[in-house]
């Protein structure tokens, strides 16, 4: 190495400046002493890139600061990406499509995205989104259109399974990277996800029916959607934990939409139909989980009576504190977020997990005042939004 | 050829098949009713119990309420797409204003009737001196009071009601049933007398019927189409207020399929797409084939999906198996 | 009107005398104009507010979605001319979707099976609603809803409520290949309407259309068999939307139980805004191709404009109303 000219083209920068210090030493110098201090400079510049080395290997250990919401869950082991590909340098246009904005959920959701833009207005110059109003086939036209549009990053909250798997893959092939954000898709062309995993959610709203019955009884679910990603891998995962109790009866379940006023009503007509045969009920999201401990009380049935699971949705929170019973799981609504940290990350280089999970939380009637607002609405939903921040503002 | 002998009166009037026959659409939904009792009772005890049928008819009066109104615009020769964005408008303006005060009832109840009956008075001027098609009109509408209803509330809904609204909202029971059937109830008579013992009643029934034939009479034709509408709006006002106070919630989802809903129940009940023909009889009795259907597959467990293939089945069946008299 | 249409059968003068009474040609050419004018409107707004919007690649794009309206919106005018609305076609076009997804698996051996099934589906609603509405004078609107059910309950059935399927590559050209610099669907939805377009003017179908839902009696009575035009009319409205169907299976690569969702009230919207009166009797193709294209440019300008998505469901609910009430403050008196 020592002694062999280097050209200025294809070396590291500080090869360059180097050489071109080692010129200007050359010119009015000893050609020995010349060779030497480049010798030695060498010596460092390899030295200092050794020690650099393991932030490209080592796990757990980028640069940029990740604050304490978005650390990913370490469950798994962690597959890391290397994502120097993509680096290039700011400021970048970043684009969001959304499934929809038209549950509250969704709403904190963007809003926290958007807000984790604010805090980077130097490397972020646009941030594009769009709103597919829940149907797939637009999801795709808007993916397209982002990528029309040059942007550098794609973070996505697919639909379905399969919304706009075509797009993603498409904008994979372009060089642009894609952030899956809070639900799953099916393809694995893409660079990091971000998730409260429905399947974990749903698995452990399972185990804590389960063990309130003590591993026998019947049971009533409510779901989502039928076909919707969350529905389907929640009850995924419920099934995982039921197969393996076999005591446990599903008397009868249903897609109720995310609508409390249909949980409600079902749950009416399952009492008519199940007269004190509902031992506990699986319960995918506390907006519903709110309409069916009315019906029960309605029915002059003690709710308490029928262990029942949920999500942070403050109305059932706000119940469950008042009547000391039930447990929800939380569906953080800050993936955003770390979709937005994600894409910077991977816009600077730096590797990220594949799956960048974000730990749900169990909560009962012991602990849920901690996550509880008594002063909001029962639409609300815990987030990280800064209290002065407008939901609206752009 | 087969066409042709199902046409044909099988039976004599006394017999079962020509009595059929010889019904007209509302009496064929009301015996629907009637072989969809009977069949559910027969495959689940759990469904002829009173409490059942009770619940059966609270779930209906929401929208049997809706129905009233869309019946009504049906008449007239329209239909109402907006009822359901105006029911889920009116009950999150609810919410944000009433913010579980008790005192703020009355005024914010006259407020978001206020607001439906504003909506009725835009569709009913726009489809009457514009001449823009109802179906349109009300689609059109439907969408901007869905945005509306969005910005309003940012995405999230504030605010919340009281036990009280929700009493007042049918939540007491008189004499052991449900203040809600009662208020169902209250409104079908009066708007039934509404369309049959009164001048504008008349006038509706000519309106829809021929609209031009209406004018020439002297039918003060936009006054009667503007007035539909803007009982339809009031009437879906106040059940987005019933569905906030009987779901303790208002999402920007609520009245979601509502007004489809309003629109099958009339028109398998009887009332005319075309207009001038038909009334609240057959509609009461769609909305209860409805509801009663979901119920019944709720109680026996049948796979949700079904329910569709039979909500279609019964709404085709009579047509195409009796002849219906027209 | 042609001179040798009016020397060929008697039927043909009952038939002229139908069309005049409809007062068919000045309004329609009239309102045509509308839709036109606000398009032009609008594509000004999204030229001036971002360099991206004219420029080939998101034409392109608006035009390739576009498509799947396009195709059902062909169907639904020919229906809503003949007074025989079409409210199956959203639920048929999840239904075909899925059949096309579900049956051909990627593989390319499933193509002939799916375009079997899918016949027959198409075969049995436009059949189903052709019967009940023409033989057993249904209401079009009620037999419509009844079958969007049944369809719709069907699909959610078959497919047990998830997505499910794939589609072999050599389909997935019929959404994502080019003819030339231009996109097949687009290249597809041209010919297409052309073809409609001279079938509604020129042949025999497309002015008995006109007749039959201008005046059912008058037609009737003039000779033409109206019970056959609306069932031919329903079973074009079903392959329209089947057409939908597969191309979206080859867009989306999956079969979705809720795709259709939306398409029925948007094709009658796009068919009423672009000039055909949805009392039947008269209507233009081209005027749909308009009203279509509204819908697509308007998706696009809001995504281009960043628009709040609260206040894009408002603009999209009051363009829709300026839409209609210009096209008939231009012909109502």
């Amino acid at each position: 190495m020592p002694g062999t000219r280097l050209t200025g083209r294809g070396s590291i920068r500080m090869f360059q400046s180097l050489h071109s210090q080692s010129e200007a030493i050359s010119q009015g110098g000893n050609s020995a002493m010349k060779r030497i201090l480049f010798g030695v400079a060498s010596l460092i510049l390899i030295g200092l890139a050794v020690m650099a080395l393991p932030a490209f290997t080592q796990a757990g250990a980028p640069t940029v600061d990740i604050s304490a919401d978005y650390r990913w869950s370490t469950d798994e082991p962690i597959q890391w990406q290397d994502t120097t590909k993509y680096k290039k340098a700011g400021p970048y246009k970043f684009g969001f499509s959304n499934c929809s904005t038209t549950n509250a959920y969704a709403v904190y959701f963007w809003e926290t995205a958007k807000w984790e833009a604010t805090k980077h207005p130097n490397k972020i110059a646009e941030f594009l989104t769009t709103d597919a109003g829940d149907s797939a086939a637009k999801q795709l036209s808007d993916v397209e259109d982002l990528i029309a549009k040059g942007i550098h990053a794609l973070i996505i909250r697919p639909c379905t399974l399969d919304a706009a798997v075509p797009a993603i893959e498409k904008a994979m092939d372009k060089g642009i990277p894609v952030i899956i954000s809070n639900r799953s898709t099916k393809t694995s062309k893409y660079v990091t996800q971000n998730t409260t995993p429905w399947f974990d959610r749903g698995r452990n709203q399972a185990e804590w029916v389960v063990k309130q019955l003590g591993g026998k009884g019947n049971i009533v679910s409510f779901e989502g959607p039928a076909g919707s990603g969350p529905a389907v891998e929640g009850f995924q995962g419920a099934m995982s934990v039921l197969k393996n109790n076999p005591n446990i009866k599903i008397l009868a379940r249903k897609a109720t939409n995310w609508s409390r006023a249909e949980a409600k009503a079902t749950m009416e007509d399952w009492l008519q139909a199940f007269p004190k045969k509902i031992d506990g009920i699986l319960q995918q999201s506390g907006i519903m989980g709110a309409g069916v401990v009315e019906a029960i009380e309605e029915a002059k049935i003690n709710p308490c009576s029928m262990p029942q699971s949920g999500d942070d949705y403050n109305g059932y929170m706000k119940w469950i504190l008042k009547n000391k019973c039930n447990m929800i799981t939380t569906n953080p609504t800050w993936a955003s977020g770390a979709s937005v940290v994600a894409a910077l990350m991977i816009l600077d280089g730096q590797p990220v997990p594949k799956q960048w999970n974000i730990p749900t939380k169990i909560y009962d009637a012991t602990n849920i005042a901690e996550i509880t607002d008594l002063s909001k609405s029962d639409e609300w939903m815990p987030n990280i939004l800064p209290k002065d921040w407008k939901i609206g503002g752009k | 050829m087969l066409a042709k002998a199902i046409s044909r009166p099988v039976g004599s009037p006394r017999s079962f098949l020509g009595l059929c026959q010889r019904l007209d659409q509302a009496g064929i939904v009301w015996l629907s009713v009637l072989l969809l009792v009977l069949i559910a009772s027969i495959l689940s005890p759990a469904f002829l119990t009173i409490r059942n049928l009770l619940n059966i008819l609270r779930q209906a009066s929401i929208l049997g309420i809706i129905s009233v109104g869309q019946t009504i615009v049906l008449l007239s020769g329209g239909a109402d797409l907006s009822q359901s964005t105006v029911m889920t408008l009116s009950a999150v303006v609810a919410f944000q204003y009433l913010a579980g005060r008790d005192a703020m009832i009355l005024p914010v109840m006259l407020l978001c009737l206020a607001i439906g009956a504003a909506v009725g008075l835009f569709n009913g001027l726009m489809i009457s001196k514009v001449k823009v098609p109802p179906f349109l009109m009300t689609l059109g509408t439907r969408t901007i009071i869905l945005g509306v209803g969005l910005v309003f509330t940012q995405g999230v809904p504030q605010g919340s009601i009281t036990p009280l609204f929700r009493q007042v909202l049918g939540r007491i029971d008189l004499l052991g049933i449900p203040g809600q059937i009662f208020i169902w109830a209250v409104i079908v008579l009066i708007s039934w007398v509404l369309l049959k013992r009164t001048v504008f009643g008349r006038r509706l029934y000519a309106v829809g019927g021929n609209r031009r034939a209406a004018r020439q009479s002297g039918v003060q034709v936009d006054r009667i189409l503007i007035v539909a509408y803007v009982i339809s709006g009031l009437l879906a006002a106040y059940g987005g207020l019933m569905l906030g106070a009987r779901s303790g919630n208002a999402d920007n989802a609520l009245g979601h399929g509502y007004e489809l809903n309003a629109l099958a129940a009339s028109v398998i009940g009887g009332t005319s797409f075309a207009g001038g023909r038909g009334g609240l009889g057959g509609t009461v009795g769609g909305v209860l084939l409805i509801i009663a259907l979901q119920n019944v597959l709720n109680i026996l467990g049948v796979n949700p999906n079904a329910y569709l293939v039979a909500m279609g089945l019964v709404i085709m069946a009579p047509m195409v198996l009796l002849k219906v008299q027209r | 009107m042609s001179q040798s249409f009016e020397e060929d059968r008697p039927q043909a003068a009952g038939l002229l005398l139908a069309a005049r009474l409809s007062g068919f040609t000045r309004l329609e050419y009239v309102s045509q104009y509308a839709v036109w004018f606000l398009l032009v409107v609008v594509i000004l707004v999204g030229a001036v507010a971002s360099p991206h919007f004219l420029t080939p690649n998101n034409i392109f794009n608006v035009m390739r979605q576009a498509a799947a309206l396009a195709f059902v919106s062909l169907g639904q005018t020919f229906a809503i001319m003949a007074d025989c609305v079409d409210i199956s076609v959203g639920s048929m076009i999840s239904l075909t979707q899925c059949l096309a997804a579900g049956t051909m698996n990627g593989q390319a051996a499933g193509i002939l099976p799916a375009l079997g099934l899918i016949a027959g589906a198409v075969a049995a609603n436009g059949l189903a609603n052709g019967l009940a509405v023409a033989k057993r004078k249904g209401n079009p609107f009620i037999v419509t809803l009844g079958s969007m059910a049944v369809v719709q309950g069907v699909v959610l059935l078959y497919t047990g409520g998830s997505p499910l399927g794939s589609v072999p590559d050599g389909v997935r050209q019929l959404a994502e290949g080019y003819v030339g610099p231009a996109p097949f669907p687009v290249v597809l939805v041209v010919v297409l309407f052309l073809l409609a377009h001279v079938a509604l003017r020129r042949t025999r179908y497309g002015r008995y259309v006109l007749a039959v839902g201008g005046n059912e009696e008058i037609a009737r009575l003039s000779g033409i068999r109206t019970a056959r035009i609306k069932v031919a009319t329903y079973l074009l409205s079903s392959a329209a939307a089947a057409l939908t169907g597969i191309f979206l299976a080859a867009r989306m690569n999956i079969g979705d139980p809720l795709v259709g969702v939306g398409f029925d009230l948007d094709s009658i919207a796009a068919v009423v805004i672009g000039g055909t009166d949805i009392a039947g009797g008269r209507g233009s193709i081209v005027g749909t191709m308009g009203g279509v294209l509204l819908y697509a440019v308007l998706n696009n300008l809001m995504n281009v404009l960043n628009v709040s998505p609260f206040y894009q469901i408002v603009a999209k609910g009051a363009v829709m109303v300026i839409a209609i009430s210009v096209y008939q403050l231009r012909y109502s008196r």
